[in-house]
């Protein structure tokens, strides 16, 4: 983000961080101050679930608790790319047009027929990963700001989505085997969630306990140092914004599954929410500090906030309102816990 | 192609009428860009302004109750701008992530006082600022006052001066005695009242309280200002630029409406446009780098050291 225009000694941040108990500089685990910053998305998960059981019990009743539960999951995998953009102190608000595009190609390239779903997923992945792939080269090749970069591949995407859609009918939807997918239960479990959990326990075995993970974390917590001890961090930098395309690219599979005929409009409340489950999550602005264990529980936690406020009769527009203050608060806490160790 | 309409009078007007909204955005961005900042907020804002202005200034109001509604109108804009700038300042927030929580919170405000589009604007206020002067519309007079003034304080007067030391290099800057928080959240405020007033010419030209309307003018303000030379590492910029640049925008738009192409062609032209102005203007240095070392040639500095 703005940090790769800047000069050296406004990123003391970063030195301080690298300093301030990561897992990668005092062992295994982390320091106590770091667990705690994972730790306390899920410590306000259950205070929300109890507040939630007490006055509003209908909102943490098994059924109900299934049926946002999907909505968790898709929330998870975004907002675990989102974190994995951010961890490399990036920025990525092309989620809701990667994911429009992911779903249009889908449903344009499978033409609603089974036997054609497979052709389809790889063309509709393939498309999500040029994009990140676009996003990356801009910004770590060309050392481009992510915001702005983002934005803007974010916008031609919109653009080539809507030119892809007018050559589609209206109603298509996605193939029957994809939309059984979507709705199938595991053991009572939807596959959404499923997925969401492989996924979760992929990308954490990669970023906790193989080279490649720790070279990333390294290349985010402070890339002239991880420059310094031969890290080839363009390759990190531009990875991560691939991988995330990626998980945006499944989550919009499974979305259009879960939904059957995604609109153009299907990524719209992707721009914010991942960012917010990221941020509550203790992702460091900073770069390198992340867990996605972690951003599950935020993303948990936002699905819960917003399920309520709807119960509570409350417009759905008011999780704007709480997801905004969320980042900046999140982030405050954030800047103020590295800032005291 | 050869277009009949293109330089008829009205579709000048046309033209400069769309002008006003993205001009007097470009400029608002611009202030922040010189601190050094980034304001995504800015299109929200534009899009709370409307929604406010559908309310205050509904069709009908008299005169008095609609200068009380412009009034509120930046009034909202300098509270957001205090916000921003102070969560920047003081509690040390990010200012990307700053301003795309406070882009969260006024979109979800627009969207609760107006779920949907509706609620007519005052047309006394809608006429009031689409008045012409021939086939001029006034508000491009106050853009280029906005312009004149703009760059006379940025780089004829101490405080403009200020402004510009502190994006190329804020310790100096402090070191040399200027209040740098109190410079830093006054660009926000400016920023976000700039945004508020191109939300009132918005309103102006569209006439109802449409919630989400403001949604892509944070790219483009964005766009314009760097198409206009601002430099994104601060102190470099210039509000005629900015303007250069927004009418260059716009322009874009209406020869793309002219030729009869579809939306999504604007759509994929501004993104195209917006990358081809940050890589013109900062990327270009690190593409020759690229370049060069994919050509074998080792180039003599070294990757890390050309970014700062």
């Amino acid at each position: 983000m703005q940090d790769q225009t800047r000069k050296p000694e406004v990123n003391m941040s970063a030195n301080r961080s690298m300093t301030a108990g990561r897992p990668g500089t005092s062992g295994k685990g982390g320091g106590f101050g770091l667990q705690l910053r994972f730790a306390a998305i899920w410590i306000a998960l259950g205070v929300l679930l109890l507040a939630c059981a007490v006055f509003l019990p209908r909102s943490v009743a098994p059924g109900t608790l299934m049926s946002i539960i999907p909505f968790a999951a898709f929330l998870t995998i975004a907002a675990m790319g989102q974190a994995i953009v951010i961890m490399g102190r990036g920025i990525d608000l092309s989620v809701p047009a990667i994911v429009a595009l992911t779903c249009s190609v889908l449903v344009g390239v499978s033409r609603g027929s089974d036997d054609r779903l497979l052709l389809a997923v790889a063309a509709a992945l393939g498309v999500a990963l040029a994009v990140g792939l676009i996003n990356g080269a801009l910004i770590a090749v060309l050392k481009l700001n992510a915001l702005i970069v983002t934005l803007a591949v974010g916008a031609v995407t919109t653009g080539v989505n809507l030119w892809y859609r007018q050559g589609l009918p209206a109603e298509a939807k996605v193939p029957p085997a994809l939309a059984d997918l979507g709705s199938a239960r595991l053991w009572g479990i939807p596959s959404s969630v499923w997925l969401a959990v492989v996924i979760l326990v992929v990308i954490t075995v990669l970023l906790r306990k193989t080279v490649i993970g720790r070279r990333f974390e390294a290349v985010g917590a402070n890339p002239r140092a991880a420059y310094a001890t031969g890290v080839e961090i363009m390759r990190y930098q531009a990875g991560a914004y691939v991988l995330a395309a990626l998980l945006y690219g499944l989550m919009a599979l499974l979305l259009a599954g879960f939904i059957r005929n995604p609109t153009q409009d299907v990524g719209v409340p992707y721009l914010l929410a991942p960012i917010a489950a990221a941020v509550l999550a203790g992702t460091a602005i900073n770069g390198g500090i992340g867990s996605m264990v972690a951003v599950a529980g935020a993303a948990l936690f936002l699905v819960q906030l917003d399920q309520s406020l709807k119960m509570f009769g409350l417009p759905t527009s008011n999780q704007l309102v709480l997801q905004g203050i969320a980042i900046a608060a999140g982030m405050y806490l954030s800047e103020w816990s590295s800032r005291r160790s | 192609m050869q277009s009949d309409v293109f330089l008829k009078p009205i579709n000048i007007k046309n033209m400069l009428q769309a002008a006003a909204p993205v001009g007097l955005v470009a400029l608002a961005q611009l202030h922040v860009l010189l601190v050094r900042g980034l304001d995504v907020s800015v299109g929200a804002l534009m899009s709370v302004t409307v929604v406010t202005a559908s309310y205050l200034m509904a069709s009908g109001s008299p005169a008095g109750i609609v200068m009380l509604g412009v009034l509120a109108c930046v009034g909202i804009g300098v509270v957001v701008g205090l916000i921003n700038g102070w969560l920047v300042r003081f509690a040390h927030i990010n200012a990307v992530i700053t301003t795309i929580a406070m882009l969260s919170v006024l979109q979800g405000i627009a969207l609760i006082v107006r779920p949907t589009p509706g609620g007519a604007i005052s047309s006394d206020f809608m006429k009031f600022l689409q008045v012409k002067i021939g086939f001029v519309p006034v508000s491009a007079f106050v853009l280029i006052a906005a312009v004149l003034i703009g760059d006379w304080w940025l780089h004829r007067t101490r405080s403009g001066l200020e402004v510009k030391a502190i994006g190329f290099r804020e310790e100096a800057a402090r070191r040399n005695g200027v209040r740098v928080n109190r410079v830093q959240v006054r660009s926000y405020i400016l920023a976000s009242a700039t945004a508020a007033v191109a939300g009132l010419f918005l309103a102006a030209e569209v006439g109802v309280g449409h919630p989400t309307i403001g949604q892509n003018f944070a790219l483009n303000s964005i766009a314009a200002a760097v198409l206009g030379g601002a430099a994104l590492s601060g102190g470099r910029g210039s509000f005629g630029g900015a303007l250069f640049g927004a009418f260059f925008f716009t322009l874009m738009v209406n020869v793309i409406s002219i030729l009869g192409l579809s939306s999504s062609v604007g759509v994929i032209a501004s993104g195209l446009m917006t990358l081809l102005a940050i890589f013109l203007y900062s990327g270009f240095a690190e593409f020759d780098r690229v370049i060069r070392r994919l050509l074998g040639r080792r180039s003599r500095s070294a990757p890390v050291a050309a970014k700062g």
